[in-house]
């Protein structure tokens, strides 16, 4: 088991509260990467121009808008809209009891259970400490133009509720902040 | 009253089916082995009347189970012992076409190809195209987060869903966007099974036709080397529209329906659709063609009522297997690519230990498998037997790092092979989170998540670090 | 599917195709406008099921049945190969015994009406849909001789259809004898499944045709060639019946297959714009979609697709009568999406469809052939 990974579960265990940061992870590196199989998965804390790199090697290409490949893809991830989670394949995340968890995979179609690896896109580190993140990935000759996405707030009293009950459900002692 | 009473003097003759006569064909979906009579189906006219019924249904702690066409297979639509069946055939009307902005709004008993029919007059359609569209709903469509075989290209229903409106257990509605800032909603809601809520209106995505359209037709000697030729295509660079393997078994099946120029002799047979720009379609053509010189057969779409033709084949397969066995059960799993050699020869396997023979139908571009296992419900001992040979199928798409379901979605039949594919920890994240929406677990109850006493008793269950988790429960 | 103690083999192997996988649905006219799976194909077959299986079969199961139009939409649908129709015969043998009696009297007297010539023949005259039009003609040099179905109701209704055949046939050298009115098909009795004398007049039918020097037998009307061409299923293999059946359908061709192969380069032709209305009992019941509309192409009659034309008009042989709410509906969506391209003129293959489109349609209706005939 990887020790870093059991250090930052048992400081979820132990913190009542904590700012997730990618400095905070220190958890970085590419952990899979099957060019014929269109997919990589990659620690959260690995900087998106890494990720781009590796990929140009084999003239793949992430297919979500970035504006700085500096920071981490957790970060983009924690901070995601449409177009990333779009090609979300799977995640692994500490949630705020300090269990690791696996939502997802590396394959495109995957229909069992609730997807929550596109659910916790957008999250902001205020659900779980995302670890691990496994994208789809394309031929750099299939990418057109990249444009922002569009984000709007949802205004409704209901929207906002279950965001909050969800949060419960990750973070039942609300450590996260 | 009873809740039955009191929804037949709720509403107008002919909404609500009560006698035992009428609720019968409603027992099961397109997964006909698991069967179970409802206490009413309801099939309201419009949104008041689905509020309504969930109003009852909520006061009377009765589950409800909604219902498209009922053509799922993994039994998200069978209905639970003393529930309702909310069917929402009846919402069928495609509201706006925004040809601007590429966007239908439909009601959710709008059948999946008849919103590309709708837009077919300004050049659009729909991608997802599961084998069903003909008849599936796109309510249903979302609720299992339905693919096809243009999902390598042009995504599943949650890459083509811009927008829903739907009721919760309380007659709330809410309205999700892909535009909605913070967590992944609406991407929840795309395969929650009807677990969630109800959908009562979806705002899809429109492609525009490609301008450009190839299908190469090939057929192989050996299942291996098509499934080489699939991975080599996709290490080319390539991203067909589509990419679908079948074999010989499938092959004749699909044959015998549709007539549509199959080569029968041939072990396992590759569709390869290109679309877009004809330059560009031109010259992947001639790669793809350069891969796949090994086959046996290999013939390019003339026409498009040839490419149509090839589909036909393809998407009637299902079915057509239909005429070879009374009965057939349909396997889902999805495996990385590159294993899927491999897996076809354990399947193959399998099928002589079970004595079961087995058509293979697949999308071979994402992996996902269709292994239907043929066999005769009438006879004693085989759909044990089948189900037995299908668990084993699913465990290896797990251990190869796939999943249980590519498409299809959990149902009820899928319960068990769940357990084998989450932990305790991430079940009960899956419980959890359906507790947000439905405290009092009303919404089809039981399906897509496994309790954790079942996978106990399975004793698939995961152990974490050595220890067992939950230890107070009781294991059989 | 699985089935439970069904001592009605035929019925059983029929339900055991079914995988239940609901594709029938979205081709079935009923459903499309109930949106109710007791009024699906799907849904009828499982009602049929659950009756053979307990044998309890209501008064409701009957409302679903008799709305079905044996359309046969849904068999060019099914991937399995279920013979739908085939069950829904058998399903409806059950619900005969169930019918309320005034409806068994109503049945009764619609059928006399339409398979009497005295009684219908007054009452059509009123209703005539359209005269015969121009002379007869006889055959220059004759090159074989061909039998005609009659008809029952349409030599009153529509007499200019066969005529015009008659002339056609004339010119590419054919002589025709045409049947007597009182040789029915047998398709409104078996409609009503009243087999029992669909199987008398049936037999009337052969042995008389039978004697008939004739090499074809040609029709008109899709609904009584399907129905013609169905003969053989009437009888058991070892009725003597059986073989003479079998001759008769072999023999039997409608006028599409007739005249496919043919040089039709000397007729004369109306010229109108023309939208095309394929009956179901050519395109799902014969098995002969697109025959016609080849056949006008290659005359230079411009088409354009019909949005549904999967879909029957509501016609479909008595279903006008004892269903007029569908038929009406189904008819209204049907002149609505034949009417796009704004024709001057819709032409048919059956009767049955002519005579119903013909009572909402503001422009007329006619049999194709006629066009053929100017």
């Amino acid at each position: 088991m990887d020790s870093r990974l059991q250090q930052l579960q048992i400081l979820v265990k132990e913190s009542s509260s904590l700012h997730i940061k990618s400095t905070l992870l220190d958890y970085s590196g590419i952990v899979e990467y099957y060019a014929e199989d269109l997919v990589i998965s990659v620690k959260a804390g690995t900087s998106i121009a890494q990720i781009k790199k590796q990929l140009k090697i084999n003239n793949q290409a992430l297919s979500f808008y970035t504006d700085n490949e500096d920071i981490s893809i957790g970060a983009a991830y924690a901070q995601g809209a449409q177009d990333l989670s779009d090609c979300v394949l799977g995640v692994k995340i500490i949630d705020g009891t300090g269990t690791y968890l696996n939502f997802g995979g590396q394959v495109m179609k995957n229909v069992a259970g609730y997807d929550v690896a596109r659910l916790l896109v957008g999250s902001k580190g205020k659900l779980a400490l995302i670890m691990q993140i496994s994208f789809k990935v394309m031929p750099a000759t299939y990418i057109n133009q990249l444009t922002p996405p569009i984000k709007r707030k949802n205004n409704s009293v209901l929207h906002q509720q279950i965001e909050k009950k969800l949060k419960q459900v990750f973070d039942p002692r609300g450590i996260f902040n | 009253m009873t809740i039955v009473n009191q929804l037949s003097r709720a509403f107008p003759k002919g909404i609500v089916l009560t006698s035992k006569e009428n609720t019968r064909p409603f027992e099961c979906d397109g997964l006909s082995v698991y069967r179970q009579k409802p206490l009413a189906v309801v099939l309201p006219d419009d949104i008041v009347q689905i509020k309504q019924v969930l109003k009852i249904c909520k006061i009377n702690k009765i589950p409800v189970v909604t219902r498209g066409a009922g053509t799922g297979l993994s039994g998200g639509a069978t209905p639970l012992e003393k529930s309702i069946v909310l069917g929402l055939s009846k919402l069928n009307k495609v509201k706006l076409i925004d040809v601007e902005n590429q966007l239908a709004v439909v009601e959710p008993g709008v059948r999946n190809i008849a919103i590309s029919e709708a837009v077919a007059q300004y050049g659009l359609y729909y991608a997802p195209d599961p084998s069903s569209q003909i008849a599936c709903t796109i309510g249903g469509n979302v609720s299992e987060n339905s693919g096809g075989v243009h999902c390598l290209k042009y995504g599943l229903t949650v890459h083509n869903v811009e927008a829903i409106r739907m009721l919760t257990i309380d007659g709330d509605e809410l309205i999700l966007s892909c535009q909605d800032d913070g967590l992944g909603l609406l991407a929840l809601m795309n395969g929650s099974e009807g677990l969630l809520g109800v959908i009562t209106e979806v705002t899809v995505k429109l492609t525009p036709n490609p301008a450009f359209v190839k299908m190469v037709m090939a057929g192989f000697d050996s299942v291996r080397d098509c499934a080489n030729a699939v991975t080599n295509i996709i290490k080319a660079g390539i991203i067909p529209a589509g990419l679908e393997m079948m074999d010989s078994f499938a092959i004749k099946a699909a044959e015998g329906f549709a007539k549509v120029g199959y080569p029968l002799d041939a072990k396992a047979l590759l569709l390869c659709e290109l679309d877009g720009i004809q330059t560009q379609v031109q010259l992947e053509l001639d790669n793809v063609l350069k891969i796949l010189s090994g086959a046996s057969t290999l013939k390019v779409s003339e026409s498009e009522e040839e490419r149509l033709n090839f589909w036909k084949g393809r998407k009637s397969a299902f079915s057509a297997v239909g005429t070879l066995s009374p009965d057939y059960y349909c396997m889902d799993g999805t495996i990385p690519r590159r294993h899927l050699a491999d897996m076809l020869e354990k399947i193959h396997k399998l099928s002589k230990k079970y004595k079961l023979r087995v058509a293979n139908v697949f999308h071979a571009g994402d992996g996902n498998l269709h292994p239907l296992i043929l066999y005769d419900a009438n006879v004693t001992g085989e759909l044990e037997r089948t189900e037995e040979f299908g668990t084993e199928i699913l465990k290896l798409s797990v251990d190869m790092g796939g999943t249980i379901t590519g498409e299809h979605g959990v149902g009820v039949e899928k319960l068990n092979a769940m357990c084998h594919q989450f932990n305790t920890q991430e079940l009960e994240i899956f419980h959890k989170i359906k507790h947000v929406f439905d405290e009092n677990s009303l919404l089809n109850p039981g399906k897509a998540v496994p309790e954790l006493h079942r996978c106990a008793e399975l004793g698939a269950m995961h152990v974490h670090r050595g220890e067992l988790p939950y230890p107070e429960l009781e294991r059989f | 599917m699985q089935t439970i103690k069904i001592s009605n083999m035929e019925a059983n192997n029929i339900i055991r195709k079914c995988v239940h996988c609901g594709f029938c649905l979205a081709t079935c006219p009923t459903y499309q406008l109930l949106g109710n799976e007791l009024d699906s194909p799907r849904g009828r077959i499982y009602l049929i099921k659950s009756a053979l299986e307990n044998h309890h079969f209501s008064k409701q199961s009957i409302i679903h049945l008799d709305r079905c139009l044996t359309c046969k939409s849904c068999e060019t649908t099914c991937p399995s190969g279920v013979e739908y129709v085939q069950l829904v015969n058998i399903g409806r043998k059950l619900v005969e015994q169930k019918r309320p009696l005034w409806q068994k009297v109503y049945r009764y007297c619609i059928r006399q009406f339409l398979t009497t010539p005295i009684f219908f023949n007054p009452i059509g005259f009123i209703f005539r849909h359209s005269q015969i039009k121009g002379k007869s003609i006889k055959p220059i040099i004759k090159i074989g001789t061909v039998l005609l179905l009659g008809g029952c109701v349409q030599p009153i209704l529509a007499p200019n259809i066969n005529h015009s055949i008659k002339n056609i046939l004339a010119k590419l050298g054919y002589e025709t004898i045409e049947t007597p009115q009182k040789q029915c098909c047998g398709a409104i009795d078996q409609h009503l499944s009243v087999n029992h004398d669909a199987l008398i007049q049936i037999k009337k039918n052969i042995d008389a045709w039978f004697k008939v020097k004739a090499e074809m037998i040609i029709v008109s009307a899709s609904g009584c060639g399907l129905m013609i061409k169905d003969y053989v299923s009437m009888f058991e293999r070892l009725d003597p019946y059986y073989q003479k059946a079998q001759h008769i359908v072999n023999k039997t061709k409608d006028i599409a297959e007739f005249l496919a192969d043919k040089n039709l380069n000397q007729l004369n032709l109306e010229r109108v714009n023309i939208i095309y209305h394929e009956p179901c009992t050519l395109q799902h019941g014969q098995q002969l979609g697109g025959l016609v509309s080849s056949i006008l192409n290659s005359l230079g009659y411009q088409q354009t697709p019909v949005v549904d034309s999967h879909l029957c008009c509501g016609s479909a042989g008595t279903y006008s009568i004892f269903q007029p709410k569908l038929s009406k509906q189904l008819r209204t969506n049907k002149l609505k999406y034949l009417q796009i391209a704004k024709p001057q003129m819709i032409v048919t293959a059956n009767i049955g469809c002519l005579i119903h489109l013909q009572k909402e349609a503001k422009i007329p209706v006619k049999h194709w052939v006629e066009l053929l005939d100017n």
